[in-house]
């Protein structure tokens, strides 16, 4: 196909797969590879979104290529849906490549119920959720958090939660670095970032955050279902949410840090919010430290939810209402890892750590199927559950798309449909709707975002991840 | 009358235009902005009351301008307070104090969660001064 529409040459070097050669631009280190079908190409075409994928590609020590997941969209300096790993040794790490909402992620809840055992009381199940989970930019006292409770979530993330009688060590094990990062220090957590954070534990927030109720609809891959325990027809939950205002103001401090020292540092960026440090600085070592604190606090919240939605399913169903975690995985991350024997600092913003069987982070019940990964569909359509597998080590640093990825600007979404025109094409279908904001609803609308089936096609076709099960939406809460 | 207009963008997400005669009235008008928001939500924010001083450093104009918004959304989050009257009371390239009369806005959801340096710039010129700012909605 003709790549005229964007502004720097491409090569398509596959059905799934394109590159911008590191010659493109003279400041490139690395070439940009680019998950995406014919029709996604011609999409990401029309926005800021490669020619941000090429700024990253200018950072120091950045390694191998950076990748834009096939739900690429524009970001804040970064692109969202982009993946882009430093080498320790001389490399930078940049709030910018993690984005304002750190350890924005997904979890799922697997149950025993059908949706026969649903029936009637889906409308009731949904409406409780709604009631006992805080949904837009709110606060939930509930919840909140003295000081030393707070230094603990901080500190060490989903483990505080055991002794509160929030979470179980089973939940440990199916999250995502165990719901905790060893590199976290709260001393670098501002007061400003606990103020924001301290009584929004346990909350969704706003945006396109959710907790819905879904049906297992649809099976692709009958052995890695059956290792996740999922089967047709069995409800689940998904929960998608990061570290609310605490996360927002871990990212704005450390940014106004760096922005201040890139002159010292003596780095030439081709955009100010992609302000980054050496990760052998102090100011690189106390990002990463804050941000990793951060990203406990996003898994404390997951978790607290979690707690809630339990306590909703075990009121309705009793014992059969009992809700497993699939796994926890982060989509807004930094993290250290180990690739080809070299240790990098592998930035995802919008996309997700997707680790195949032989990786040792992958959890000892999932070693033969892949680490689980959730990708969202916009409220309204299917979400997928795939699978890591070991080729995407090489092919994306382990990583795969996060969501359906945005195509409408949320004033052009407002546009396309009232938020009660929404809330009513999707009680027609028979989507329960609990949303405190019809402006929020109109801007989540299913036509504002790129088709989910497409972006998970990509991601199964190029081997990034395993197509397992499909879920379809009977009830959603949003924020 | 202030010397001052603003106009919000959007894509995907929010961009604040600012058209002023100088750079201190673009600071005011950028928090004037942001209490607009605020007043297109169904809960009204509370009359005026005492005045604060705002005190914020940066390495530029468009930083400035940047930490100044982020500034007052931290207020607005975790004090409960908005920006009614705005006066600026001390301006340079890097430095600003402002004096500020609060509204109380008890709910503190604020609609916007963070000021962004993604294309902030600040261009002057005598007697004219534009400015953007990307906020993270």
């Amino acid at each position: 196909m003709s790549m005229a529409q964007h502004e720097y040459p491409a090569i398509a070097l596959g059905p799934w797969l394109y590159e911008i050669p590191r010659s493109a631009r003279a400041d490139m280190r690395v070439p940009a590879r680019i998950y995406a079908d014919a029709v996604l190409w011609q999409k990401i075409g029309g926005e800021r979104s490669l020619e941000q994928l090429v700024n990253v590609a200018t950072l120091p020590g950045v390694t191998g290529f950076v990748y834009a997941m096939p739900d690429v969209h524009e970001g804040y300096g970064f692109p969202v849906g982009g993946v882009a790993a430093m080498r320790v040794a001389d490399g930078v790490i940049s709030p910018g490549g993690v984005g304002y909402d750190i350890n924005c992620g997904v979890r799922l809840l697997v149950s025993d119920l059908t949706l026969p055992a649903m029936g009637s009381r889906l409308e009731a199940v949904v409406h409780e959720l709604s009631r006992s989970i805080p949904a837009g930019p709110g606060r939930a006292p509930r919840y909140a958090l003295d000081d030393h409770e707070l230094e603990q979530v901080l500190g060490t993330g989903c483990r505080s939660l055991v002794r509160r009688g929030l979470a179980t060590e089973e939940d440990l094990v199916a999250t995502e670095s165990g719901g905790c990062l060893a590199e976290a220090d709260p001393a670098q957590v501002s007061r400003r970032a606990r103020d924001r954070g301290r009584d929004q534990l346990g909350t969704i927030g706003s945006g396109n955050h959710f907790v819905e109720v879904q049906v297992v609809e649809q099976i692709f891959d009958a052995g890695r279902a059956s290792t996740y325990g999922l089967r047709p027809g069995a409800i689940t939950v998904l929960i998608h949410t990061g570290s609310r205002g605490l996360g927002h103001q871990v990212c704005t401090d450390h940014v106004r840090e760096l922005d201040v020292a890139m002159p010292r540092f003596g780095f030439s960026l081709p955009d100010r919010q992609l302000a980054c440090a050496p990760l052998g600085s102090p100011e690189g070592q106390r990002y990463l430290a804050a941000m990793s604190a951060a990203a406990n606090f996003a898994w404390a919240n997951r978790q607290t939810i979690t707690h809630s939605v339990r306590e909703v399913f075990r009121r309705a169903f009793g014992l059969e209402g009992r809700l497993r975690l699939l796994y926890d995985v982060a989509h807004n991350m930094a993290k250290l890892e180990r690739h080809g024997g070299e240790l990098l600092c592998v930035h995802r913003k919008g996309a997700t750590r997707a680790f195949g069987p032989a990786a040792p982070e992958t959890p000892p019940a999932y070693r033969t199927a892949g680490q689980p990964v959730f990708i969202p569909g916009s409220m309204g359509t299917a979400s997928f559950v795939l699978a890591g597998t070991d080729e995407a080590a090489t092919r994306s640093f382990g990583s795969c798309c996060h969501g359906a990825g945005r195509a409408l600007s949320r004033g052009a979404a407002r546009k396309a449909a009232s938020g009660a025109e929404t809330r009513r094409a999707l009680e027609a279908r028979g989507i329960v709707v609990r949303c405190p904001s019809n402006v929020g609803l109109a801007e989540e609308a299913p036509a504002a975002y790129k088709d989910v089936e497409r972006v998970v096609e990509v991601v199964h076709q190029a081997g990034l991840a395993a197509r397992v099960a499909r879920l379809l939406p009977l009830g959603v809460v949003k924020g | 009358m202030h010397g001052a207009t603003h106009r919000f963008e959007e894509s995907d997400e929010l961009r604040l235009v600012i058209h002023a005669d100088s750079f201190g009235s673009a600071v005011a008008e950028a928090g004037r902005a942001l209490t607009e928001l605020v007043e297109r939500s169904p809960m009204a924010p509370g009359p005026g009351e005492e005045w604060t001083d705002i005190e914020v450093r940066a390495r530029d104009p468009a930083s400035l301008l940047v930490e100044w918004l982020n500034e007052l959304i931290f207020r607005a989050e975790s004090e409960g307070w908005i920006a009614g009257e705005i006066q600026v009371a001390e301006c340079s390239e890097s430095y600003l104090r402002v004096r500020v009369r609060r509204r109380s806005w008890p709910s503190r959801t604020f609609p916007v969660k963070a000021a962004t340096l993604d294309r902030a710039w600040v261009e002057s010129s005598p007697g004219r001064v534009l400015a953007e700012v990307t906020l993270d909605v």
